[in-house]
């Protein structure tokens, strides 16, 4: 599935391809208010990366029902609505008003991103996710997941207070906090001071903490950072992950899922893999390898 | 304005040729009749450089032409390119035979000002800004269109106004300006149409299209703003993707609505200078 905020409405990409191409479409986020985003500059180049600093411009809940999901509804394929807000209270009106509606399948709750002022301010709290996360539960019977931020010390601690608070799956990771700098102006090469950072460049990082995060939790991680290929979504299978979504690379290659598809298949049939779960978390510590720390005196 | 659902290719493309131009200019021909036969003035292509990613965005190119002729026969697709960095340098290695990846044509086309039998439409040009300008040009001459149009071409030097004779060669009248004096006007292209402007009695009669550095777009917002003309302006911002799901190209609305974004790539990337703020 395409990552939210990379996929605009969906109407984007109907001049590539029938969105139903996808297994599930993840609209780009949704306040309560109207949202006009950042600044520009919003976004530049970093080597093998993307800085951005979009800040969450959207239509608002009224425009999106009235105008926005009838489109995604044509689509004909589950709608994963990745929801943003200042409050836990915005968060259940958003939820609530959506819950029900045809092909709104779930809900990711976005509580990561670094651009707004308080993008993070669940994200980087354990409890004040678990409130979130709880507040929103009883709302949907549907799928509750919630996209993490990598701008923690400890993904794990995350996870498992998600997991608790009883989300259903975790997405991760949302973009790195990052910056770029013109030093003879002294000024960032964004509109705004930092901005979030995406694509290959954070994909080793997004591999290590979706290891950590799917070690730690019981239900499915979902991976995002930097996937542009069949080989990057089994690394990250391997490490643990149950789903993934595709995000900068969509920018590059917007008629690229359905090829990622084909290639997976024929990457599992080469390796004698019979499915993605004889390769889920077959990654595993090798103890000789292990650095001193870690290793188990005999 | 919405986009009108146009089919959009992404696909790569074999190269038929590479014309160096000096000066690190250089025009890439394209066997590209899925792009070229539907592509339209001042519609662009994003190239993706190599297969790697550095660079990781592709970038976008004005159509500068389409041939043999404009119109659903079209088959080859030519982009005129300044080597400026390293992904045109990548490009300005490629020959005849190499495959280039293309997505496109996107955005809207140059708008069709309604001028009268008097009326004068203005392209302004400078650096790499002419590309879509003559493409413009050839789509009226394919059209047999009475629209009376002049060019007007800005450069540092003779040696820089790239792509004039290509004007020349199509008939159209084509003024140039100089900063050194070494070809045409004494001066920066800005200036060359305050003179031209000069010369026309009724205002309301003159039209203008502009694409150039952002020194010059500035510029020439502020003069057709001052004066009221029924002026565009074309811009070219960084574009992560080109279609309108980035949200990352926009541009502020104008002076009385700031915060009305809106994306370069789909709803322009030509805009009335009226909808452009004093700074963009």
């Amino acid at each position: 599935m395409p990552a939210s905020g990379t996929f605009g409405y969906g109407e984007e990409f109907e001049p590539f391809l029938p969105p139903g191409t996808f297994s599930a479409i993840v609209p780009k986020s949704i306040s309560v208010e109207m949202r006009t985003g950042n600044p520009p500059p919003r976004a530049i180049e970093t080597p093998s990366g993307l800085l951005n600093s979009i800040g969450l411009q959207n239509p608002g809940l009224d425009q999106f029902v009235e105008s926005y999901l009838p489109r995604l509804q044509r689509y004909g394929v589950p709608i994963l609505v990745n929801v943003v807000g200042r409050t836990v209270e915005d968060y259940c009106k958003v939820v609530e008003t959506l819950e029900g509606l045809p092909l709104v399948a779930g809900f990711e709750l976005n509580v990561s991103c670094p651009n707004v002022k308080e993008g993070l301010l669940f994200g980087l709290d354990p409890l004040a996710t678990s409130q979130l996360i709880r507040a929103v539960r009883p709302l949907t019977r549907g799928v509750l997941m919630a996209k993490l931020t990598p701008n923690v010390t400890d993904i794990a601690e995350q996870a498992v207070a998600a997991e608790e608070a009883g989300a259903d799956s975790i997405s991760l990771i949302n973009t790195i906090r990052a910056m770029a700098v013109d030093w003879r102006s002294g000024k960032s090469r964004i509109g705004t001071e930092t901005g979030g950072l995406s694509g290959p460049a954070i994909r080793p990082i997004a591999l290590r903490m979706t290891m950590e995060a799917s070690r730690a939790v019981q239900i499915p991680v979902c991976a995002i950072g930097g996937i542009c290929s069949a080989e990057h979504v089994l690394e990250f299978i391997s490490v643990g992950a149950s789903l993934v979504q595709v995000g900068t690379h969509l920018y590059r290659e917007p008629t690229c899922l359905p090829q990622l598809l084909q290639d997976l298949r024929c990457l599992l049939a080469a390796g004698d893999f019979a499915s993605l779960d004889d390769v889920r978390g077959n990654f595993h510590p090798d103890q000789d390898r292990l650095p001193d720390r870690e290793r188990q005196v005999p | 304005m919405k986009m009108p659902m146009q089919q959009c290719l992404v696909d790569d493309f074999e190269v038929i040729d590479n014309v160096h131009l000096g000066e690190g200019w250089f025009r890439l021909d394209i066997e590209a009749p899925s792009i070229a036969s539907t592509a339209r003035a001042g519609q662009f292509v994003q190239v993706r450089i190599g297969s790697t990613d550095d660079p990781l965005i592709r970038r976008p190119f004005s159509i500068f032409d389409v041939g043999p002729e404009p119109g659903p026969d079209a088959t080859m697709l030519r982009l005129l390119v300044q080597r400026v960095g390293p992904g045109t340098t990548a490009m300005m290695q490629l020959s005849a035979g190499d495959r280039i990846h293309l997505m496109g044509p996107l955005g809207h086309p140059m708008p069709r000002p309604s001028l009268g039998e008097d009326g004068v439409l203005l392209l302004i040009g400078g650096g790499i800004g002419v590309a879509p300008l003559y493409f413009y040009c050839r789509e009226l001459a394919a059209e047999g269109s009475p629209l009376k149009h002049q060019v007007l071409l800005g450069a540092r030097s003779s040696a820089l106004l790239i792509g004039i004779e290509a004007f020349h060669k199509i008939g159209v009248e084509t003024h140039a300006a100089t900063d050194d004096g070494s070809c045409g006007f004494h001066g920066n292209v800005i200036e060359l149409l305050e003179e031209k402007l000069a010369s026309f009695s009724d205002l309301g009669q003159v039209s203008g299209i502009g694409c150039g550095p952002h020194g010059m777009n500035l510029a020439l917002r502020d003069i057709a703003i001052e004066r009221d003309l029924d002026f565009s302006i074309s811009l070219e911002n960084y574009m992560p993707c080109g279609f309108g799901a980035c949200f990352g190209c926009v541009i502020e609305g104008p002076a009385d609505q700031p915060l009305r974004y809106r994306r370069v790539c789909v709803e322009g990337p030509c805009f009335p200078v009226r909808e452009l703020p004093e700074k963009f």
